[in-house]
């Protein structure tokens, strides 16, 4: 398979360059317009995105250019190792990039992965797990609870 | 750094833009969720359930009201607790699926269902609901009122929500692909409604319907592809004219007698049916089954009595030629039940794409008069008749696999598995299942999972696998 060489220019917000392959590139529906309008001749400067951040998401979508041939179980299992591995802290920095780069597949996983971790877990739990600080009173939280009781306290 | 001890006043001292990239570069996380933009914690929560996701509405005032741009199916979907707090839980649950739904800003609903012990005292809230779905052009609608099982005193039918939303209100009904009542009052002619305003319904499931008497599923250009009709006691008749439908299931009390008439189904390839047997054996000479059922093109097909001989009368003269998946769903007793069995099996002689043969039975267990322990004797004399039930039958199924569901080392499901252990030929799956809902029985059954492994490891036809589940 003869592929265009072509190579996109990538900078990121820490000063970072990478080269990337046009066929990976465009896994980035952002990039892939400017390819389109003809606006990716030069670097393109990424602003809210660290190096590190923007190599996890290029060797992602590197992942699945190369396993384009491969089942779909097996893309699957690929993406799921790749997401198993990504803390907390990267995983918020992950969603903020791949929506700004417009990655579709990979804005799906990571949230996908953050609704994963919500999953059976009580409201306390869930604050617990993400730091989130309760600015209700007692009095307000008891109120919103007893509004939607059906959510919180009858048996699933 | 990050080990170090931080007093608090230490911290306050720091700039604060330090502060922050202190704690990315420690990688200690502050609240940072929250601070993705709406858009983005909104997609999250639609990856949720709805019920998880309104819990989110209490983590703090960020996540008060996100919910209000929940898109997934809306799943109202609980049980009440406390029979004696019964009309307060529902007058709560009312006022949330109300508040829910007139607060819900997306401009379509894909699904909504409703399931709790509710009545015709709510039917102006009901309405309303299915007002505001069908409004918001809902594809797939599901109203499930059954009573609540710890409820004594529990109304009945006088007090079911009688269907009574308008048709002419809306055309956006039209988007309706699945209907689902159960618990419903709702009548032929309503249902008739539906199919007649709704041309791109593929699923139609009333249950527990107890006024309804005459269904008539007809039209050239219907879509409908599955159509299931369980526990209606007042039922009659059953007309389909229906060139898409798929499945057809039907489920009755055996003391109802329906009158099923599948006229033209050429799609038609799986059926379920349980209900009565014995009256349309003795009065229509076995012909009620068979006229109804297109045996020659059926794929899947599952059968449930609790009488393994009115089963067997009425489907013994049938040919299934391209059956591959059959379910019987029988009662069975020792240890008049073994030599009736059999018997099912003749039919399945005939079916010479038959893949997979299942079996959902429910046997009685004898125990020694301890009642803790099975008797050894009652299962020797189970794998005795069933090798040689299974040597009578000479290897002549054809089957690749059989699941048992329900396996709890009787005398009569342990001489069905050996049984068909014997008697098939290329017989590669065996697989010995539990039931949804046996949670009760936990513990027979787990003494049947214990005596299944030993016994199979014992009588292994060669290169077959099995799967205990």
């Amino acid at each position: 398979m003869a592929s265009t060489l072509k190579k996109i220019i990538l900078k990121s917000c820490d000063g970072k360059i990478l080269e990337v392959e046009e066929a990976v590139a465009v896994q980035s529906q952002m990039i892939k317009n400017m390819i389109e309008d003809d606006c990716a001749n030069e670097e393109i400067p990424l602003p809210d995105i660290t190096g590190e951040i923007l190599s996890m998401i290029i060797e992602y979508c590197k992942m699945h250019v190369d396993g384009e041939n491969n089942s779909n179980n097996e893309l699957i299992a690929r993406d799921a190792d790749f997401i198993t591995r990504v803390d907390l802290n990267t995983l918020y920095y992950l969603i903020v990039a791949a929506n700004f780069l417009n990655v579709k597949s990979l804005l799906d996983l990571t949230c996908q992965r953050v609704a994963d971790i919500i999953k059976g877990k009580s409201p306390e739990e869930i604050r617990l797990t993400f730091n989130i600080k309760n600015d209700f009173t007692p009095e307000e939280e008891e109120e919103i609870r007893k509004k939607n009781a059906w959510a919180f306290d009858y048996k699933d | 750094m990050a080990g170090n001890m931080v007093l608090p006043s230490t911290i306050e001292r720091i700039p604060k833009k330090i502060c922050r990239k202190h704690l990315y570069n420690s990688k200690e996380h502050d609240d940072r969720l929250s601070e993705l933009s709406e858009d983005l914690l909104v997609r999250i929560l639609c990856l949720l359930p709805l019920k998880e996701a309104l819990r989110t509405c209490v983590l703090s005032r960020r996540w008060r009201y996100l919910c209000r741009f929940f898109s997934g199916s809306l799943n109202f979907d609980a049980s009440p607790t406390d029979p004696k707090k019964l009309l307060k839980e529902r007058e709560g649950y009312v006022g949330s699926v109300t508040r829910f739904l007139n607060s819900h800003k997306p401009e379509t609903i894909d699904e909504l269902r409703v399931c709790f012990d509710l009545t015709q005292q709510h039917r102006r809230f009901i309405n309303q609901w299915i007002d505001i779905a069908v409004m918001k052009k809902v594809k797939r609608l599901e109203l499930d009122f059954e009573p609540c099982r710890l409820n004594n005193r529990r109304h009945r039918d006088s007090e079911n929500y009688l269907f009574g939303w308008k048709f002419s209100s809306s055309s956006e009904i039209r988007f309706l692909t699945g209907l689902c009542l159960k618990h419903v009052v709702v009548s032929g002619q309503i249902l008739e409604s539906f199919l007649s305003n709704c041309p791109l319904l593929e699923t139609l499931n009333v249950a527990h319907s107890n006024q309804l008497t005459h269904i008539n599923v007809c039209g050239p250009s219907l879509r409908l592809k599955h159509l299931h009709i369980s526990f209606c006691n007042c039922i009659k008749s059953i007309e389909v004219h229906a060139p898409n439908l798929v499945s057809f299931e039907y489920r009755g009390e055996e003391n109802i007698a329906v009158h099923i008439n599948l006229k033209h189904v050429p799609q038609l390839c799986d059926v379920s049916y349980a209900g009565q047997w014995e009256q349309c054996v003795v009065t229509r000479a076995a012909k009620r089954l068979p006229s109804f059922l297109p045996t020659s093109q059926l794929v899947n097909l599952r059968l449930q009595s609790p009488s393994i001989k009115r089963l067997l009368i009425s489907i013994q003269p049938l040919e299934f030629p391209n059956l591959r998946y059959l379910t019987y769903e029988v009662r069975i007793r020792w240890p008049q039940s073994p030599s009736e069995f059999i018997g099912l099996l003749m039919p399945v002689l005939n079916m010479h794409v038959l893949h997979k043969l299942k079996f959902e039975v429910e046997a009685e267990m004898l125990m020694e008069e301890d009642g803790r322990r099975p008797i050894i004797k009652a299962r020797s004399s189970g794998i005795i008749n069933g090798r040689a039930f299974g040597d009578q039958l000479a290897k002549r199924l054809m089957l690749r696999e059989v699941e048992i569901v329900g396996f709890v080392g009787a005398a009569a499901d342990t001489c069905i598995l050996l049984c068909l252990i014997y008697a098939a030929r290329d017989l590669d799956t065996v697989v010995i299942n539990r039931r949804d809902g046996d949670e009760c029985k936990m513990e027979e059954l787990e003494e049947g999972r214990r005596f299944a492994l030993e016994l199979l490891s014992q009588e292994r036809p060669e290169g077959a696998k099995y799967v205990v589940l």
